[in-house]
Order: structure tokens, then sequence, then C-alpha cells
């Protein structure tokens, strides 16, 4: 009795704390950009149409736009922010080591400030329509030791053009109060103004543009009109865009985003269905719990009968019994809570507490505590109410002689109980093996390259804006002297990355007949070596050589994928910029996005003298490297000896300007939900079952007592001590049948509405089902011989003769 | 079947205590042979029954069923030993609650791996001959104690063993079930079923062929009973 107690209310404080922790996520995502003031009434503008030959949404408007935008007559205000902000680095004086600033550049600062309710404590919000101006939050100002008139240096990554000295650092004139955790602009540490374009500029689309109407306008009519005007627009400037507009208002952005958009949507994204699992799996969990005591308390009914009824003919009213019930129901759950309170506290100050994307603190969020426990009395006072009628319901005579200990109304309860818990099992353990498969193939599939030992470094696109030339050649030289690095290569941007931009262009040269020249891809520009150094193999044709950089146009190789798409050969040629480029050969189908998203059409580009390296022509600086190291090397020496290279090469570059990575973890980084998802489903699904079991064993080991004069004479009467396990595991196995039938069904329900997020999935291995089966059986199995072993093994005479 | 113990010795040790139930206890029963085992409470009559019936084992001494050795098995051994050839009654029924009469009397049959039809066939034949057939679907608190000890006994002899131990099986039955259940015990041993029985009456003793007294778990005396 006091194990199954212990053992209840553990299972009770698990999923309360654990209910706790998901409902602080869930609240977290649900709520997540709401906070923001008139997050109903602020919306992202979004274009869909037919853009850069492929994608279907784009985010962005030129600066003419947000102009023409801005003077609609139901607007009241438009501003342009990226709430997702850009990390770059800066130094000051007094820290040139540096640190990481998250920022972003807004357009109309008085309006675009209002919008989103800022707040200043400090300095003028006015200065900030001045270039190189910056308004930074308390807790970044507190944390980098800034203050009204700080000056930082940008170390890396500028976006800012460098056609005035100013830009190159910051001033802050300007403190705001932070924003709530759970907004895109929480983890904003500082905005400053930015507007390098045109007002008539319709080519250039650089903003993220946010609209606030005029009151008793809607979205709708917003989406309409600006649709119908634009395009009247672009017939008077003679452009051919065809954009149908949409609006998605700010506390909408984190669950509403269209998939497949060229850069992505510049806001946090959460997925609902995952949100709605998460609490779904929180509500299983604080049922599997109550079910177990449920069954506790139902298996104790026999041994207390005696006692209720006994009471009762001693005089004590029923409803005085039932409160007893009731009261007992409370102060074991109160126990529980205590224990759910520590519990949380724990796994706050823990590891885990990093799989969660807010703080579970509860000095944070007492007030979904307190729901959970206020629902958590619910339950209790609901599933106390049944025992005590059921104990107080019968005659007290009969009561006291009867046998109610396993009568058939109270086995069936328990097994219903235990069977849902059974089929919550089934369903979590599939879903989390087919979770954890999925992000075994996102890790593991083959990407048409080698992975194996390759490091990356992002460098400061300062170090790479030198007139006339690019430092390439030579730092590669500098990296290999030693043995440590095998080879570099050199790329614009990430490889692997959903931020590609995709061009639509004519082919040149023969085409097979009714093929069309039309064709859109990605092209990816690349050093000469870079195919060679990642491992892509070419299936036609060759690979780039240095003769490529030295030539006018440089080269491309394209996919076989794409080859076959638009029957391309070696003997056409395509633009990817200005002047066509001929195609030298075809490669192995590379993964080069996520696989979230369809591959594409995808090529190689090696840029030649028209496009590379050429004075003017910076934007096209390569300052990604890929590092293959040599087979057998440290990696902790080479990642030393890659960043002391680099810090000698590029004099004042600070420490913190550039990271070392290994490739996966830049994979992982790109797949960091679906991890996270998966380890949390993963650790539910676990303490789901565990609750579960812990439950069942507390039931067999009631039952198996209750049975043990039925176990004591089957022996007597021939039956071996395996006979009576397999009799006590198949009452159990039966059950679980049942319950897998009913559950593979759910869970692959579940399995397949998330595997829609993806465009490259693992397959619905039919071993997932026959394993989670196998395991649950073996655990019911193993849990009824552990649980019932000693009764079992008793010698049957001494039970029938203490029964007699 | 024959049974045969010598020097039979049981001892029961707790960390305080230790007590000799039988202290070299030395019967033969023949076979086809009905022994009664009297004594008073406490003299070891329940301990020797539950090692004659392979329940337990004796702390030492001999124990042959039909020559063969059986003191010193190990549980499963003894458990195989028994199946279908050793038939139990005890005082109190011990019918399981849950099950109906006829489910009570195929229990033995189900670890001898009979079939279905089979045991059917074998359970209507016993209710039929101890007139209990009518009671098949009923659970035991539906029966009289008189009933209930027929099921008792349907349930030891459904196997047809050799060998049938009562434990003072007229004990909880008034005197015309107890009647009762002697004579269908004294049929079952006219039928050639050796039994050994522990009672404290007189009157049951009565139906043995053979009365062995014990005290302290010693044999002090054997009588032959004259029906």
């Amino acid at each position: 009795m006091p194990v199954v107690a212990t053992l209840n209310i553990v299972g009770l404080a698990v999923a309360i704390a654990v209910a706790y922790m998901i409902f602080v996520q869930v609240h977290h995502e649900l709520s997540f950009n709401k906070d923001v003031k008139d997050a109903d009434r602020s919306a992202l503008i979004i274009g869909k149409g037919d853009f850069f030959g492929g994608s279907q949404y784009n985010m962005y408007m030129s600066r003419a736009a947000v102009e023409f935008v801005k003077n609609i007559p139901m607007v009241e205000r438009v501003g342009s922010i990226n709430l997702l902000g850009k990390r770059r680095g800066a130094c000051t004086e007094d820290n040139p080591d540096g640190f990481v600033l998250n920022m972003s550049n807004i357009l109309y600062p008085t309006e675009t400030l209002s919008m989103f309710g800022f707040e200043f404590v400090d300095g003028d919000s006015t200065t900030l329509n001045t270039y190189g101006n910056v308004a930074i939050s308390e807790s970044a100002a507190a944390k980098y030791n800034l203050k009204i008139g700080s000056r930082f240096a940008h170390t890396y990554n500028e976006e800012i053009p460098d056609f005035n000295d100013s830009w190159n650092y910051g001033v802050v004139t300007a403190v705001y109060r932070d924003f709530p955790e759970n907004c895109d602009l929480g983890n904003m540490d500082a905005v400053g103004f930015y507007d390098r374009n045109d007002l008539n500029d319709w080519s250039n689309w650089n903003y993220n543009v946010y609209v606030q109407l005029r009151e008793g306008y809607t979205f709708a009519e917003f989406d309409s009109v600006l649709t119908k005007l634009y395009a009247e627009e672009m017939k008077r400037v003679k452009r051919d865009d065809v954009i149908e507009y949409l609006t998605v208002p700010v506390g909408e952005l984190y669950y509403n985003q269209p998939a497949g958009v060229d850069y992505g949507i510049p806001s946090s994204r959460g997925d609902l269905s995952t949100t709605i699992s998460l609490a779904a799996i929180a509500v299983v969990l604080l049922l599997v719990a109550f079910i177990n005591y449920l069954n506790f308390v139902m298996s104790l009914i026999p041994l207390r009968m005696c006692s209720v009824n006994t009471r009762r003919i001693m005089g004590e009213q029923i409803v005085s019994l039932r409160l007893n019930f009731i009261a007992e129901s409370f102060i074991f759950l109160l126990v529980a809570v205590a224990v759910a309170l520590f519990i949380i506290e724990v796994v706050s100050g823990s590891a885990v507490s990093s799989l969660f994307i807010t703080s579970v603190d509860v000095a944070k969020h007492g007030g979904i505590l307190l729901l959970i426990i206020a629902a958590a009395m619910l339950f209790a006072f609901v599933v106390s109410l049944y025992p005590a009628w059921y104990i107080t319901s019968f005659s007290p005579a009969l009561a006291l002689n009867g046998n109610f200990g396993r009568s058939r109304k109270g086995a069936m309860l328990r097994t219903i109980l235990i069977g849902a818990q059974f089929l919550v099992s089934f369903v979590l353990i599939i879903v989390a093996l087919f979770v954890w498969l999925q992000n075994r193939y996102l890790m593991s599939a083959d990407m048409g390259f080698k992975r194996e030992l390759l490091l990356t470094v992002e460098l400061p696109r300062k170090q790479f804006f030198i007139e006339g030339q690019t430092p390439r050649d030579e730092l590669a030289d500098r990296l290999k002297a030693g043995g440590i690095v095998k080879d570099v290569a050199f790329s614009n941007g990430d490889f692997v990355t959903n931020k590609r931009w995709t061009v639509g262009r004519t082919i040149e040269g023969p085409l097979p007949p009714n093929a069309s020249a039309d064709i859109m891809f990605s092209p990816f520009q690349v050093s000469w070596n870079f195919l060679q150094v990642l491992g892509v193999d070419i299936v036609e044709g060759r690979d780039f050589s240095p003769e490529e950089v030295q030539s006018g146009n440089g080269a491309l190789i394209f996919t076989e994928a794409a080859k076959l798409q638009y029957h391309l050969s070696t003997d056409n040629s395509v633009a990817p910029r200005g002047t066509a480029a001929p195609i030298v050969g075809f490669c192995r189908n590379v993964n080069a996005r996520s696989l979230h998203e369809k591959q594409g059409a995808f090529a190689f580009y090696c840029m030649g003298q028209d496009e590379h390296g050429v004075p003017g022509k910076k934007y096209y600086a390569m300052r990604n490297l890929y590092i293959r190291l040599a087979a057998g090397v440290d990696v902790a020496d080479a990642v030393a000896h890659i960043r002391k290279t680099i810090i000698e090469y590029f004099p004042g570059i600070t420490p913190a300007a550039f990271d070392v990575e290994f490739f996966d973890e830049v994979l992982r980084r790109q797949y960091e939900r679906e991890q996270r998802l998966g380890l949390m489903v993963g650790l539910f699904a676990f303490v789901v079952i565990v609750v579960s079991f812990m439950g069942l064993f507390a039931i067999v080991l009631f039952e198996v007592k209750f049975m043990e004069r039925e176990i004591a004479l089957r022996r007597v009467n021939g039956a071996l001590v395996s006979d009576i396990l397999l009799l006590l595991s198949s009452r159990f196995i039966m059950v679980l049948v049942v319950c897998f039938i009913v559950a593979a069904p759910i869970a692959t329900c579940f399995i397949n509405v998330w595997l829609q997020e993806f465009a490259y999935k693992t397959p619905l291995y039919w071993w997932v089902y026959a394993a989670a089966f196998l395991a649950v059986a073996l655990l019911v199995v193993g849990i009824v011989i552990v649980s019932s072993w000693r009764v079992v093994t008793q010698n049957p005479v001494e039970v029938i003769n203490e029964v007699q | 079947m024959k049974l045969l113990t010598e020097n039979l010795e049981k001892v029961f040790r707790t960390e305080l205590v230790e007590t000799v139930a039988l202290n070299g206890v030395s019967i033969n029963v023949n076979d086809g042979e009905f022994v009664a085992i009297m004594g008073p409470s406490g003299c070891g009559k329940s301990t020797l029954l539950n090692i004659l019936g392979l329940l337990d084992n004796p702390t030492a001494g001999s124990y042959k069923i039909d020559d063969v050795e059986v003191a010193g098995l190990k549980e499963r051994e003894r458990t195989a030993y028994r199946r279908g050839k050793i038939g139990f009654v005890f005082q109190s029924f011990n019918l399981i609650e849950e099950m109906t009469v006829e489910e009570n009397i195929a229990l033995p049959l189900t670890y001898l791996k009979y079939s279905s039809a089979e045991r059917k066939k074998m359970v209507e034949e016993v209710m039929l001959s101890l007139n209990i057939a009518h009671r098949a679907k009923h659970f035991p608190n539906q029966l009289s104690g008189g009933q209930q000890q027929r099921v008792a006994i349907a349930r030891a002899v459904v196997t047809k063993p050799g060998l049938i131990l009562a434990d003072e099986p007229t004990g909880n039955l008034d005197s015309k079930n107890g009647s009762d259940v002697m004579s269908i015990l004294s049929e079952l041993n006219r039928q050639g079923t050796t039994i050994v029985m522990v009672t404290h009456s007189k009157k049951d003793a009565k139906y043995a062929n053979r009365v062995i007294n014990l005290f302290d778990g010693l044999v002090v005396d054997t009588l032959e009973e004259q029906m």
C-alpha cells in the first residue's frame, strides 16, 4: 500500500509538472506577438505572384511601392522593420573583442516605432531619422554597457553599404523598454534608420512592409484595393508585375505563414498542429495520471469495504463518508502538487529546460500553474466521486460478508482505464518513433556531397571589400599550410539554405524539338574547386577549372535533375546574371535547400572576369568558406588553426566576428525546430509511458494480491509459475491487442499531418508499429512478472492455510 | 497409488522460533487404501498431508510414491508429478469465486492440455456422477456448502487421480451434507482411488480402512477401522 500510494503520488506530480511545462510553452506560442501594440490592426503585406521565376510569395516591396502604399487613403500608417532582426557583430572601445547585436533597420522611424508600440525610457526617439543613430533595448544596454552617446563599430555582416564612413559605426541615441519575451521584438537588441533606395525605384525590393488601417476598414478590403490600385499603377509606370496582395496581422504571423517563400517570412514561425499536439499530450498526461489514481482508489475499495460499512453500521452518515473520500483525494493531490513544484524547480535549473523555448520558472508563469492546479483539483474531485459513491452503495450487512475484491464491474472498469493508457502509450510511441526517423532522415539523407570532416566559416563581409581582388587564394594557401586543412572552397552564401534566389532565364543553344527555352533555376556562386572540395560527383561533361575564373562569363554546372527537367546539354548556355555562361557539365543531385522544400533546378556558377573580382563588383564577394580537413587530424587543433590563421590574416577582426562550425552543426540548426519537437515528443512520450506503467505496476500489485488464493489454488491444481505468469499477462495482452488496433490508425493520422510539412519524408515503415507493440507488450509482461513474482512463487499451501 | 514415508521431518524456521511440525514420521499407504489421519490441532496432520500431496517438501526423511523417491523434488518437478495424479479436497472448499462451477471443475484439466471438447465431456461426466450438473453455470457463492464441497470433490476427481488428499472435508458442513461427502469419498475409494484424509471427526474416520494418530509430530498409533 505505501509503495503503491507513493507511485501514484509521484505519477501525479510528474504529470502536473510536465503539464505545467508544456502549457507554459503552449501559452508562449499561442500568444506569440499577440501582446504587440495593435497586433490585430497591424499587418505584414505579402505579395502573391510569379516571383523570380519560381516562388509564389514575396515578403518584400520596392521603395516606390512602399511610398505608393503609404498614399492609399485607408492607410493610417506604414512601417518597415525586419521583426527577426539580423545578428551583427559590434564592438566598443570598452569591449574590443566584440559582441553580437540582433538589430533591424527601420524605415519611417516615427511611424514604425509608434505602430509597434516602442516605449522610450532614455534619449530622444526623433533622432532615429538620422543615419547611424540607433535605439537600443534596456536589456541590451545593460548587457553590453551601452548608454546614450555610446559608439559601437560594426564588425561583421554589415548590411550597411560603405558609401559613407559613418555607416561603419552606430551611436546610441535612445533606449527603449524591453518587449515581452513572447514576441519577435522581445529578441531585438536595437533598431536603426535605413533608407538607401530612390523613392521612384520599383526594381529593388528590400522592405518588409507593415500597414495599419484607419478605423472601419478591414484587411480584406485593403488587400482588394491594394491589388487593384497596384495593377493600375503598374500599367502607368509600364511594368509587368502581376501581384495579388494579402495581409497577415502581426498577431497571426507566428502560425499563418505561407510555405515556399523566398528568403522566408520575417517573423518567428510555429506550427499550430504541433502546438495543439503538445497541449493534447499535456492533457493526456494528466488524464493518465488520474486514471492511475482512479484505478488506485478503486483497487482499495475491497480493502476498505469492511471498515466503511462497519462505520455505517455504527451510525456514520453516507454523506460524511463520501466527503471523507473527496477530502482524501484533495490531500493526496496537494502532496502531489508539492512534489510537482519541486520537480519544476529542479528542471528549470537543469539542461532539460533548454528543450523549451521559454523559461519554465514558476515565478514567471504562476497563473498557468494555478490553472493547472485548479484543473487537477477538479479532476481529483470528479475522480473521487465514483469510488465514494460506489463504496457506499452496498447494503452494509452484505458488504461486510461479501467479496467485492474482484467484482466483474470493478474489473471491467479497471480494464477500460488501463486500456486507455495503453492506447495513449501506443500512439505516443509510434509518433515519437516516426518523428525520430524523420529527424534522422533529415540529418542523414544523402545530400549529394561528402559531409565528413567538413567545416564552414562565414567571414565578415567587410574583409572581402578589397578593391580589385579577393583574398581567397592567399587565405586558402595559409589555411592549407601545415597539412591540417586538406582544401578550401568558397561560396557566396550558405550552400544549404532556404534563402536562395531563383531566377527565370532563357536557354541558349540547341534544344530538342518542342522543348521550352525558359528555365527557372537557382544559381549558386562558388569558387572553381567547390565541387571537388565538397565531393560532388560530375556525371557528365567536366568540373570547373581555374580557367573559368579568367574567362569572361564563367561557367555553369547543373544537377542531373535540372538537366532532365529542361533537356539541357553541354552545348547550352544560360545567363545567371547579365551574360550567358556555358554549361560545362552536370553533377549528381544535391540537396541545397532544407528537405521541407522541393529542391528545384540548381546550378553551381563559377563566375568569370565579367562578374567576379572586378572593382565595384564587391557584392559577389564569396566569404563562405568550406574547409575539408585532412583525415585523422585533431578537430580542436584544426579549429584553433583556422581561427588563428583568419585572425592573423585579417588584422583587426574580432574573435566574435566569425564562427568555425562543422557542417553538420549548421545542418542541425536548420532543423532545430524538428530536433526540439522530436526531443519533446520523445521525452513526453517517455513520461506518459512511465506514469502509465507506474499505474499498471500498482494495479498488478493489487490484482495479484486479490488473486493470491486463486493463484495458490491453480498451483495446487497443477499450474506452473510460468502458467500463472502467462495467465496474468494474457489478460493485459488481450487489452493491448485491442488498443493497438485502435491506436495504429490514430497515430498514422497524426504523423501524416506532421509529415505534410516536409517535401521529403521518411516512409511509414511497418516495423515501427511492430516495434511499438513489442515494446509495450514486453513492458507489460515485465511489469506483470516483477510485480506478481512474490505472490506467484510463494508456497501455495501457506496462502491456502492463511485463508483457512 | 502407494505411499511410503520414512523418518519424515518438517521444521518451520523463523528468525525467532523453530517449530518442529513432523518429527520422524514413517507411514505407508497401500494402493487403494482409505487412510484417516487424526490428532489434536497443531500435531502436524495438515503438514503431513501437504508433503504427501507434493505441495511441500520435508526438511528430512524419505517419501516414495509408487516406489519413486519424491522428497526433495524441485517445485517445478513436484507440480509436474502431481498434475492429474493427485486430487485435493479442502475444508473450506477453495473454489475460485470468479469461476462458474464447470470452470472450477475444469481447472486441473487446463494444465493437462486437454482439448476444450475433451474437458467439456470430462466435466459433464463428473458433474452428473456427483449430481451437480444443474448447477454448472452457477458461481460458488450461489451454492450451499454441501454443493460447494461436491464441486471441490468433482474438481479433485475430474482427472481420475490415483490419490485424493482430503483436509477435513466435512469441517464446514452440517451432518447431512458431511455424510453425503463422506459417502462420495467412500465410493471413490471403492472404485480404486487411494484416499488420505485428515479429520477431527471420529465419525468420518470410520469411513477409512485405517486411522493414523499423530501427536507432536509423531505417529503414536495406527488403528484398523471397522466400518
